[in-house]
């Protein structure tokens, strides 16, 4: 690794929704341009995790955590503004939610709410961003047509592309393949592929054999702890706690 | 790109300034037309002003011709828009029927109160004989409140878990009985609310009363004969001003529409409020 | 079929019936204001000339004799066929006889020639109202006077030329039925209503929606409710003691009471519609918009006005239109202080008369055709309601088609 300082550095984060405790001692180094897979049983506490990192569980009102988590060794709660932590932290969702909205306002709405203007800078970053989300060929002609009208794998791509046109340094994939088909499902996993070389991307899916294809380190959660995080062969082929092993072999889940 | 976090905050802000100054304005306005109202009319409000049957002193006869009309209007209105709330949620299957059904309530809805006011005073008040009469208003209101009284109805009996309906059915009863002894008594609440709802329009109304039942300043004798309601009273109060005290006159009777109002608004909050803790524990 | 299915089976079809009320009474409203304002413009308002008699109850029309002692007023007339030209009335008055001779000429182009009196035998002849001849004579008793009403029937009224278009609205003497500046003024003074209602509204229901801390939110909501079950003659009430006084201190006008007053109540009066569906239809939004422009980075601000604001457009247009046709409908309010003087407005002081004002203030004594004038009045403002309607059911249908 050439660089040995993590993007994400977690340590003891503690959460809760009221009073259920969600995530317990959760403590990670989230390594730069890496695929780093989050699995676990549904409830496990991954997408919380997920969500924390770029602060979206603030919009949870019975939210709370403590701990710390700091981004290129900044802390998230501290000096840095919320939404330009989410401008260098981009998310994908699990259901692709473009707006009602064409498509090219779709991917070029970051940068304008950022308050860019010109006209020429900002279709230039929306042909790139859709170029690097390997959508442009299919939308190119229909730029001004409704987003609501492309096919699902066609809005998941689209709202990566979004997410993009922001230049993050970090994207968050919240199961984004588990409202697809298999063939869509397969683009938006080469998509990760390739996104990597320029991005951090953290993704979260309950497919085991995605989180083994697609990632280079893999964290098993389990009941809102973080049982094993490693190397994704070594999480699938040598697990070392008991439960990561039974998780893989389908004994729970 | 990223720099111009503050511009953004300052911008937020002086949009949020904004948006909160709106809703004070519009509370202020409220708060005000209350205030103005009720502390210039409150002195009015005695016992002589509520009972007096002579209309240069009382407003009895008003009272009285509102309440006819209210009770008229809803013997009519609520077993119809209540059998009609409950065909379209339990019977009714035919999508075409039940468009069609929605389509003249909701168009009902919209129509504006003066209209009705022309039709009551073309069909009941000419056409049937009634004359200018009680019951040609509360006639004519009646067809105005169903609306009200189908949809508010409707959304009751939408709370009642289809588990009731099952329950009942599972017990040999047939439909009619489950209707009237699992689904409306657990729709009481939104039914009563309903009602309420109903009232409160009937008593606010004007345009279509004074079209319909008139402006007669007697206490009414039977509900064929012409009245004046305290919508219309307050209306003629302030448009002859004849007596010398007219205005305080209008300002008394302002106060009981605007304190009938509240008390109307406090009812069904409180109605729906205990009905959504009850549903809710029973789901 | 057992006996339950039977029972049920009965319900069923009674509860149909019964459910069809609401379409009959629908249709009734149509049909009955629509027949009654349209006669007007298809028939006259009656089919022969009139011969009215007043203080008189014996008279013969070219000999042919006539007694109205104990008919109800209503019917105390007598038909001049158009068949016969020229006729001679004859009757006794302060046991003089007296001869009153006419000519009749249906077809002719000026109203007023259509009848021509030769001779009155020291009858006072006028015309004082249009379509109708008034002869009269001294009456046995001092004071009291005899004579005829001739009434002339009205053609029927052209619906562009001579009432929607037309400018004079004169119905008692004149006979002049034309209602543009009532249609103007209904149209200005709901303009102005949005003008300044929509913004207030919009703004206060993303507040309600999106903003409002916790708590207080409640309570805005039911002053909001409270705005909009007070009854239209309070607000009439409070807009003719408060307002208009003030709209006069402050322009110097003679009056208060005209535009300005009925478009700043029209806004109060459509702020709660427009708040209510516009907020309701903003919490409908799906969350996944929110997060979507949240996690790009966008201030809450934003998310609200550039993402969810527009995909409830829908719901917010309908509350704008349903706001609008409430003003449009509204009646009392407006008598109260629009000061229903039926002139073109021009200035914000000017008073005005809305279509619907005209119907409430003159029903009471208006007579034949200007009754029947008022439904056809009726009718233009159903008209307006009806497509402002159709517009919020395609909204609608769009709304559920959204989401």
């Amino acid at each position: 690794m050439s660089d040995l300082e993590g993007k994400f550095v977690v340590k003891d984060l503690n959460l809760w929704y009221g009073d259920f405790q969600a995530l317990k001692d959760i403590s990670m180094d989230i390594p730069k341009k890496e695929v780093i897979a989050c699995i676990g049983p549904s409830g496990c506490g991954k997408s919380t995790f997920l969500r924390n990192l770029n602060r979206m569980n603030d919009l949870i009102d019975i939210c709370r955590w403590e701990g710390s988590i700091k981004i290129d060794g900044e802390d998230i709660m501290g000096d840095i503004d919320v939404t330009e932590l989410r401008t260098r932290v981009g998310m994908v969702f699990q259901k692709p939610n473009p707006f009602p909205m064409s498509i090219y306002e779709n991917v070029v709405y970051g940068p304008k709410m950022q308050g860019l203007r010109d006209k020429t800078q900002l279709a230039e970053i929306g042909e790139n961003s859709l170029k690097k989300a390997a959508l442009w060929d299919e939308v190119k002609d229909r730029m001004k047509k409704s987003a609501l009208g492309l096919s699902g794998g066609q809005q998941q791509r689209l709202c990566i592309a979004r997410a993009i046109a922001m230049e993050p340094e970090v994207i968050l994939m919240d199961e984004p393949t588990s409202s697809l088909d298999p063939i869509a499902t397969q683009k938006i996993e080469a998509l990760v592929e390739e996104l990597k070389k320029d991005y951090t991307i953290i993704i979260v899916t309950h497919a085991m054999h995605q989180a083994a294809r697609v990632s280079d380190k893999t964290a098993f959660f389990l009941l809102g702890e973080l049982i094993e995080f490693g190397e994704t062969y070594q999480i699938f082929h040598d697990p070392k706690q008991q439960e990561t092993n039974d998780y893989i072999h389908g004994l729970f889940g | 790109m990223r720099g111009n976090v503050k511009i953004r905050r300052n911008k937020d802000r002086a949009v949020y300034t904004s948006m909160a100054a709106a809703t004070i304005l519009i509370l202020t306005v409220l708060g005000f037309i209350i205030a103005y109202v009720v502390i210039q009319g409150a002195p009015g409000l005695t016992w002589e002003f509520l009972s007096s049957s002579d209309w240069r002193v009382g407003i009895w006869p008003m009272l009285l011709t509102t309440i006819y009309v209210v009770i008229v209007s809803l013997i009519v209105a609520l077993p119809i828009g209540i059998i009609t709330a409950v065909y379209l949620n339990e019977y009714a299957k035919n999508p075409r029927v039940i468009r069609g059904l929605r389509l003249a309530i909701e168009t009902l809805a919209g129509i504006p109160s003066i209209i009705y006011g022309l039709f009551g005073l073309l069909v009941f008040c000419r056409f049937f004989g009634f004359g200018q009469s009680i019951i040609a208003g509360a006639l004519t209101l009646s067809i105005m409140i169903l609306p009200v009284v189908i949809t508010s109805t409707e959304e009751a009996l939408k709370t009642v878990p289809m588990s009731f309906r099952e329950g009942s059915l599972a017990l040999g009863t047939t439909k009619i009985q489950t209707i009237r002894k699992v689904i409306l008594p657990s729709a009481m609440p939104g039914i009563i609310t309903a009602v309420i709802l109903a009232i409160g329009r009937v008593v606010g109304e004007s345009a279509p009363v004074l079209l319909t039942v008139g402006i007669a300043k007697n206490v009414p004798r039977s509900i064929m004969d012409s009245g004046r309601t305290l919508t219309i009273h307050l209306y003629y109060l302030t448009k002859e001003a004849v007596e010398e005290n007219a205005f305080q006159q209008a300002f008394a009777t302002a106060t009981i529409l605007i304190v009938f109002v509240i008390i109307i608004n406090m009812i069904t909050r409180t109605l729906s409020r205990n009905y959504e803790k009850r549903m809710g524990s029973v789901i | 079929m057992g006996r339950k299915q039977v029972i049920d089976k009965i319900f069923r079809n009674f509860f149909l019936v019964v459910s069809t009320s609401s379409v009959l009474a629908l249709i009734a409203i149509i049909f009955f204001v629509f027949v009654q304002g349209a006669i007007p413009f298809f028939t006259s308002t009656a089919p022969s000339i009139h011969l009215i008699p007043f203080g008189i109850n014996e008279f013969s029309v070219n000999s042919e004799l006539y007694r109205f002692d104990d008919l109800p007023r209503n019917a105390k007339y007598v038909e001049l066929e158009q068949q016969c030209e020229s006729y001679s009335v004859l009757f006794s008055n302060n046991d003089e006889s007296v001869t009153l001779a006419l000519e009749i000429d249906l077809d002719n182009d000026v109203v007023a020639d259509r009848v021509s009196i030769l001779s009155s035998d020291g009858g006072e002849v006028d015309y004082t109202e249009e379509y109708v001849y008034e002869v009269k004579y001294k009456g046995t008793i001092a004071g009291q006077e005899s004579g005829f009403y001739i009434a002339i029937p009205q053609t029927p009224t052209n619906f562009f030329s001579e009432f929607l278009f037309a400018l004079d609205w004169r119905p008692t003497y004149n006979k002049q039925y034309g209602i543009l500046t009532m249609v103007l003024a209904t149209f200005f003074s709901t303009l102005g209503a949005v003008v300044i209602g929509v913004p207030m509204g919009l703004l206060t229901a993303v507040f309600l929606a999106e903003f409002i801390p916790k708590g207080v939110g409640r309570y805005v909501r039911a002053g909001i409710d409270l705005l909009a079950g007070i009854p239209s003659v309070v607000y009439g009430f409070f807009g003719l003691m408060m307002i208009v006084p003030l709209i006069k201190k402050i322009s110097n006008a003679a009056s208060g009471s005209g535009l300005l007053s009925a478009v700043l109540i029209l806004a109060i009066m459509m702020l709660p519609t427009v708040i209510s569906i516009s907020e309701t239809s903003l919490r409908a939004v799906p969350r996944a918009y929110r997060e979507g422009s949240l996690a790009l980075g966008a201030t809450k601000m934003q998310t609200s006005w550039k993402v969810v604001f527009p995909a409830a457009k829908s719901g917010i247009l309908a509350s704008i239109i349903l706001g609008t046709s409430r003003a449009v409908g509204e009646t009392m309010a407006i008598i109260m202080v629009a000061g229903n003087s039926p002139q073109m407005p021009g200035r914000l002081t000017d008073g005005i008369r809305t279509l619907t004002a005209t119907i409430a203030l003159e029903m009471g004594y208006a007579q034949g055709r200007h009754n029947r004038i008022l439904f056809s009045v009726g009718i233009v403002l159903f008209v307006m309601i009806l497509i402002l309607n159709t517009i919020i059911l395609v909204l609608k249908k769009r709304m559920t088609e959204e989401s």
